[in-house]
């Protein structure tokens, strides 16, 4: 594997990180072993074993996920953590202090809000939260102070796109770091570091893992540091991903192409059913030629992802209704796993959200997300019909 | 709510969904993983095996377990079989099936060509046993007819077999064994589900090796039988509870997780399959490749009617054999030299014809030594095309072959 970065992604997805170990008394194994061991002992005493000391600093599990999530980004280091929230927390601790400022999309997700807003508040940053769909917005938000940018693009459950590119020139020119959670498209369809971001962030519970069946963050980014101060952060705050659950991190990796093919494929047929229905009001899906930042979604990414949302005609009680009675979309928050999940906004991911305000960024009464998963796309258009009717 | 009846669904549905119903108490979406060898019972619970009639109250792992009945339902839903029995290694399926149906006396028809276990077992433990044993080119129909006794209990093929990727009719050999009043078992971890499904042409039994594209992460051993309920629970009770090859809870889990992506990864195993074939047939060191995708295949017209997809899995011939196998070893960067197949990542292996006539099938007579040789010579890669992008395979093979 001398030229890692000539591979494709597939090839990328399934070797970077799981190279067989030919070394003496090493056993070739095809797929890495969970080392589940918290030590490593030494034969001497100043010389840690191979790198490794303790789990919590650098594990050999782990670092084939880190190397694998690396790749993917086509940046030079990785990290794993224990969630998406994990990841950004660390990113926060290392790179802002009291007094620094922060500029962040208003759409962003409601648990980066929460940290944000809430756990962070009384650590002395401050923030700006603008409608960054203009590169203008943010550009006018920045202070002498500015540290941080963060976005999503895109945005989670409205599917609002920002400018990665423009965004990343202003932010260089005024010195400071652009952050872009990259999660809703996963590296295959989206590449932020290449785009200009400085760090890129995941929550790796989504499509990365991909089976709903581990938690996860990532960080990714290329500047030596900048690794450096999130690793040491990653190590001193101590959220890092089990070995476990990195290589079922890991495992998913393999399918990741393939799955992000089938997510796109899938939901675009869906996007253009529920255009079509006249119990449809609205369909919000950057792959269709409706979206307003269409032709920005083609130019900054190589595919739309498995995210759609739509606003039904009728009341909430009708919305229910409809979310209660699908059979195969479970009726759950999270997304990105293989199978289809569906939700209310409203009532579930963004309840916390006061009524006025929701509607006032669009997340009304009827809004529906859906994470639409790889099953057959006939089933799925299938379930919806049958709970319109 | 969710669905538990999946004959109307497409692949890709059942291979997600089936087997999979949310936790009763938590609704937890993902399927638990129960690792309880154990689980609390009534008071009138009986302590054998007899009793026991369905595969879904609890007693004792080894007899059943929430963990394991889940990926048994999903293998059933994609063969479209009644039910399934999960084991510990695809040897285990096999071990369990010829242990219930065959005692002293009776005979079985055997492919001459099968994976290399079975068929030294074939050689050793089963006549040892007093079974006797014909073992024929199960690609010939009248090979098998003529192989036919009295006391003949089973007919067993691979289809495509392991390592020749000849073919054989199910739908004939199953109506030539149904006339004579034999059961006949296909191993079909070559086909796997998405292309061919044999109980549908009339099979009694499929075999698998879940190791292999069902589990398709080089991760977990796994085997499993399909077929009636009528043959499986007593089966199920007889042989596999009480033989004990059963599969772990946490195998079973890994495989189920596998098997989410299975009909994905069936298409671009076949998708990188055919362009490596077609690579290989264009090159000038390359003597024979054998792919049942390829329009070359000696039953090209059989495998399309029988595969709906070609699967991943190609052999072929290079003068030199021996030596291209050590500079495989060494030079190839990606492709790993190793056994086993049906994973993600590719894997190549070169068999020799003369060792493998000696250690495992001992073919004997002029006719089977030349359907061998004819698809092998001297020796064969068994080449598993892996998930990789079909670009950076062709180009780590052309680094190794020159």
């Amino acid at each position: 594997m001398a030229n890692i970065k000539n591979y494709g992604f597939s090839t990328k997805a399934i070797h970077v990180g799981e190279q067989p170990d030919f070394r003496e008394g090493a056993t070739g194994d095809v797929v890495i072993p969970i080392h589940l061991s918290t030590t490593f002992a030494r034969k001497k005493v100043d010389e840690p074993t191979a790198g490794y000391e303790y789990t919590r600093s650098l594990n050999p599990t782990r670092n084939a996920l880190e190397l694998k999530l690396a790749s993917l980004e086509n940046a030079r280091f990785g990290f794993a953590f224990t969630s998406g929230l994990a990841a950004e927390s660390t990113i926060l601790l290392s790179l802002v202090k009291p007094g620094d400022h922060i500029i962040a999309f208003d759409d962003l997700y409601g648990g980066t809000k929460r940290l944000i807003n809430h756990v962070f508040a009384n650590f002395g940053f401050e923030v700006s939260y603008v409608d960054a769909v203009d590169p203008q917005n943010v550009q006018n938000a920045f202070k002498e102070t500015t540290k941080l940018v963060w976005l999503e693009s895109p945005t989670n459950p409205l599917l609002k796109l920002s400018d990665i590119k423009a965004i990343s020139e202003i932010t260089r020119k005024h010195g400071a770091i652009l952050v872009v959670d990259n999660t809703f498209l996963s590296p295959y369809f989206q590449k932020p570091l290449d785009l200009g971001a400085d760090v890129v962030v995941h929550s790796s519970t989504k499509y990365i893992g991909g089976h709903s069946d581990v938690l996860g963050g990532s960080v990714m980014l290329n500047d030596q540091k900048l690794f450096e101060k999130i690793q040491y952060h990653q190590n001193s705050i101590g959220a890092v991903l089990p070995p476990f659950d990195s290589y079922l991190t890991l495992r998913g990796i393999k399918t990741l192409a393939l799955r992000m093919e089938r997510h796109n494929e899938n939901a675009l047929e869906i996007a253009h059913y529920l255009e079509k229905h006249p119990k449809v009001k609205k369909v919000i899906y950057p792959g269709l030629e409706s979206h307003p930042q269409h032709k920005l979604a083609i130019e900054q990414t190589t595919g739309f992802g498995g995210i759609i949302s739509f606003e039904i005609t009728g009341t909430i009680d009708e919305a229910k209704e409809f979310l209660e009675k699908l059979h195969l979309f479970a009726l759950a928050e999270s997304l990105g796993g293989v199978e289809s999940l569906i939700e209310l906004p409203a009532l579930m991911t963004h309840a916390s959200v006061a009524k006025e305000i929701r509607e006032q960024i669009g997340i009304s009464d009827t809004l529906i997300r859906i994470s639409v998963g790889i099953e057959d796309v006939a089933d799925l258009i299938d379930d919806l019909e049958q709970a319109f009717n | 709510m969710s669905i538990t009846d999946f004959s109307h669904t497409g692949e890709q549905t059942k291979a997600i969904h089936a087997g999979e119903i949310p936790d009763p108490i938590t609704k937890a979406s993902a399927p638990n993983l129960v690792m309880s060898t154990t689980f609390v019972v009534d008071a009138d619970t009986g302590f054998s095996v007899e009793g026991f009639e369905d595969n879904d109250t609890w007693i004792y792992t080894r007899w059943g377990n929430p963990t394991i009945h889940q990926l048994e339902l999903k293998l059933a839903a994609l063969e479209q079989s009644e039910t399934a029995i999960a084991f510990a290694s695809g040897m285990g399926a096999i071990t369990a099936l010829l242990f219930h149906l065959l005692k002293a006396g009776d005979h079985i028809v055997i492919s001459d060509v099968t994976y290399a276990a079975l068929t030294e077992m074939a050689n050793d433990l089963i006549p040892g046993l007093n079974i006797e044993v014909t073992k024929v080119n199960t690609s010939d129909p009248e090979a098998i007819r003529r192989a036919i006794q009295q006391n003949t209990k089973l007919i067993y093929i691979e289809t495509p077999c392991n390592p020749l990727l000849r073919l054989t009719d199910i739908e004939l050999i199953a109506s030539i064994a149904h006339q004579a009043g034999i059961k006949l078992a296909v191993d079909s971890t070559f086909a796997t589900p998405i292309a061919t499904k044999p109980l549908l042409l009339g099979a009694d039994f499929v075999i698998h090796s879940l190791t292999k594209y069902l589990g398709g992460h080089g991760d977990a051993l796994g085997g499993a039988l399909l077929g009636s309920k009528a043959d499986l629970t007593p089966l199920r009770k007889k042989t596999a509870i009480r033989l004990g090859g059963v599969l772990s809870p946490f195998n079973a889990w890994l495989i189920m997780r596998g098997i989410a992506t299975l009909p994905i990864r069936m298409r671009v195993h076949e998708e990188n399959a055919l362009k490596v074939a077609g690579y290989l047939e264009n090159h000038p060191k390359v003597i024979k490749v054998i792919y049942p995708g390829l329009p070359s295949h000696p039953q090209y017209e059989l495998a399309k009617r029988q595969m709906k997809n070609f699967s991943g899995i190609i052999t072929f011939q290079v003068e030199n054999g021996s030596e291209q196998a050590k500079i495989f070893a060494e030079k190839l960067q990606i492709i790993h030299y190793a056994v086993s197949l049906g994973h993600h990542r590719s894997l190549i292996f070169y068999l020799n014809s003369k060792d493998l006539m000696q250690s495992s099938f001992k073919l004997n007579t002029p006719e089977q030594l030349a359907s061998w040789n004819n698809f092998a010579g001297e020796g064969i890669f068994r080449f598993s095309v892996g998930l990789e992008d079909a670009d950076d395979i062709i180009a780590d093979l052309e680094r190794a072959l020159r």
